[in-house]
């Protein structure tokens, strides 16, 4: 029997096969190691974010430490922010308690957790913790005492939890951004919280050039499973662990405290900010966006606001800043060294 | 975990099939080391310290920090273990001679970073001095244990006052003020915080010291 004979179109149609097979497989080996599904997800996720409604931030200013005059702009910001109902919500306030030495602007100030409570308080949420995990710091108690975070929160009779050692609870890694990994480990009360308010400090950050209400998500991540400090955040990358934790958790708004905020050697060893600013938004990444141009850096030199920009995890494109505007706000903080 | 589990069967059984088992793990764990002149180089320029040096990392597969390296290093001495692991023991030791604090005392493994020194903290410098003590006495400086009473005191959380004082008891010094100051921080129901691990921490070191010291 005589073999079959290729045909021209038959030899065309096997080119084209072999061709989309030769291009997915190269777009594959060029995407890992998140692939190319997840590659193309987060490609249209952040061109929709071009036509979808801005985000709005609220900012504050001139704002002193002031508790009375505090809870008052806390409450207006609140509002003209948009921000979630949490009536009869479980909310948990994560602070950025990564240390503490005296004279240094390194911490959320207590004055800002305790504003962030009372509105919360104002608006019937049903559950308040507050809740850090240090990654500097074996214990989180001396930190919440130092800062004078421990007699705010006896004065509201809300409960401080130690995150590095709160029960940790597997959760699906979401979004591509921890490849390889089939679950993160995080808080119990984290979890199980309805809403996550990040309550962040304005600094500046020797690796991810500032850390604002995303980047202080990382102490949610438990010591007790993962050490100190958070290496396993080191080895998955930086701005990868910082989108991914914002995926994995429960809803995240955010309150930036630039008070005073520090520049230069951050988020240590920076330099104090008189700056009087306040950041409220709904949406962390454009509330950072915000943040990173008070401190006159460009967002987009900020990798992890690049690629959260990009992968479109949150509104960084179009926003609506209400209050003052920001240009009269805006300083040109000191850069991180390195 | 592993280590803590191998120090507790060491106290109860230490001929238990599960204690070698388990020191098999802990001796085959894998840490990252970096390698290479180039990127060695780099590292040794911004952090400060040999990235070859290899001790225990907190998971599989990941960097050394001295906290599970001195821990690690305590489990294979409560074990008897030493000798039959004496490179991997001695390399530990080297990469915590390594990362040592510019005045004595560790952090968690950065001394320095992009330009500055970095300040000791009171828990890994206890486990180190513990490690080190138990294993490489005379490599101890005085400014350790000076460094570690410091930042203990500064600290001020009982975690910090109770494992300082655990350690300072192995290098025989005494510290009545640390005593006290525990003994202030105990809750009406007797724990600490009620932590457990702390609460354990406490215990031992109203008990006089780390009891694994008398082994080896």
């Amino acid at each position: 029997m005589a073999a079959p004979r290729l045909t021209r179109r038959a030899f065309l149609r096997l080119m084209l096969i072999a061709g989309i097979g030769g291009g997915l497989a190269f777009a594959e080996r060029r995407t890992q190691p998140v692939g190319v599904r997840q590659f193309l997800a987060w490609l249209l996720r952040g061109w929709r974010r071009r036509v979808e409604p801005p985000a709005t931030v609220a900012l504050g200013a001139s704002l002193s430490y002031d508790e009375a005059l505090l809870r008052d702009a806390m409450m207006e910001l609140w509002d003209e922010a948009g921000m979630p109902d949490v009536a009869g919500k479980r909310v948990l306030v994560k602070p950025n308690l990564i240390e503490w030495i005296e004279g240094r602007p390194l911490v959320t100030a207590p004055e800002v957790v305790g504003a962030v409570i009372d509105t919360l308080r104002s608006r019937g949420a049903a559950e308040i913790v507050v809740g850090e995990g240090p990654g500097f710091r074996r214990d989180a108690g001396p930190v919440v005492a130092q800062s004078g975070l421990a007699d705010v929160l006896a004065r509201r009779g809300v409960s401080f939890i130690d995150l590095n050692y709160d029960d940790p609870q597997p959760v699906p890694p979401r979004d591509g951004w921890f490849p390889g990994q089939s679950k993160l480990w995080l808080p119990r009360h984290v979890v199980e919280a309805d809403l996550v308010i990040s309550v962040a400090k304005l600094k500046t950050h020797h690796w991810a050039g500032v850390t604002l209400s995303l980047k202080n998500l990382f102490g949610v991540v438990p010591g007790i499973r993962y050490g100190w400090p958070k290496n396993m955040l080191h080895v998955n990358g930086i701005t990868p662990s910082i989108l991914g934790l914002k995926q994995a958790l429960p809803p995240v708004v955010s309150v930036i405290d630039g008070i005073v905020g520090m520049e230069g050697d951050g988020p240590l060893f920076g330099t104090p900010v008189p700056h009087g600013v306040l950041v409220v938004g709904k949406d962390p990444l454009a509330a950072d966006v915000v943040g990173a141009r008070l401190m006159g850096f460009d967002p987009e030199e900020i990798e992890h606001l690049h690629w959260g920009i990009w992968t479109g995890v949150g509104q960084g494109i179009r926003i609506e800043v209400r209050g003052t505007p920001i240009e009269i706000l805006r300083r040109r903080y000191q850069r991180p060294p390195g | 975990m592993t280590a803590w589990g191998i120090l507790g069967l060491a106290r109860w059984d230490p001929y238990a099939p599960e204690l070698a088992q388990g020191l098999r793990w802990l001796i085959g764990i894998p840490v990252i080391r970096l390698e290479g002149a180039e990127l060695t180089a780099e590292v040794r320029r911004t952090l400060g310290i040999d990235p070859a040096l290899r001790g225990w990392p907190w998971r599989p597969g990941e960097a050394s920090w001295a906290e599970p390296t001195a821990l690690a290093l305590l489990a294979i001495h409560a074990a008897a273990a030493v000798e039959a692991h004496r490179d991997r023991v001695e390399e530990a030791i080297r990469y915590l001679i390594d990362r040592r604090c510019q005045g004595g005392g560790w952090n968690f493994g950065n001394p320095f970073m992009l330009g500055a020194y970095l300040p000791p903290r009171p828990h890994p410098t206890a486990w180190v001095l513990l490690a080190l003590k138990a294993l490489a006495p005379d490599v101890i400086r005085p400014e350790d244990g000076e460094a570690l009473r410091a930042e203990m005191h500064r600290d001020g959380g009982a975690m910090a006052l109770a494992l300082g004082q655990i350690a300072l008891a192995a290098l025989g010094v005494e510290d009545p003020e640390a005593r006290e100051r525990l003994q202030a921080l105990q809750g009406p129901d007797g724990s600490w915080g009620q932590n457990p691990y702390i609460t354990a921490l406490a215990a031992l070191a109203f008990r006089g010291g780390w009891p694994w010291l008398r082994r080896g």
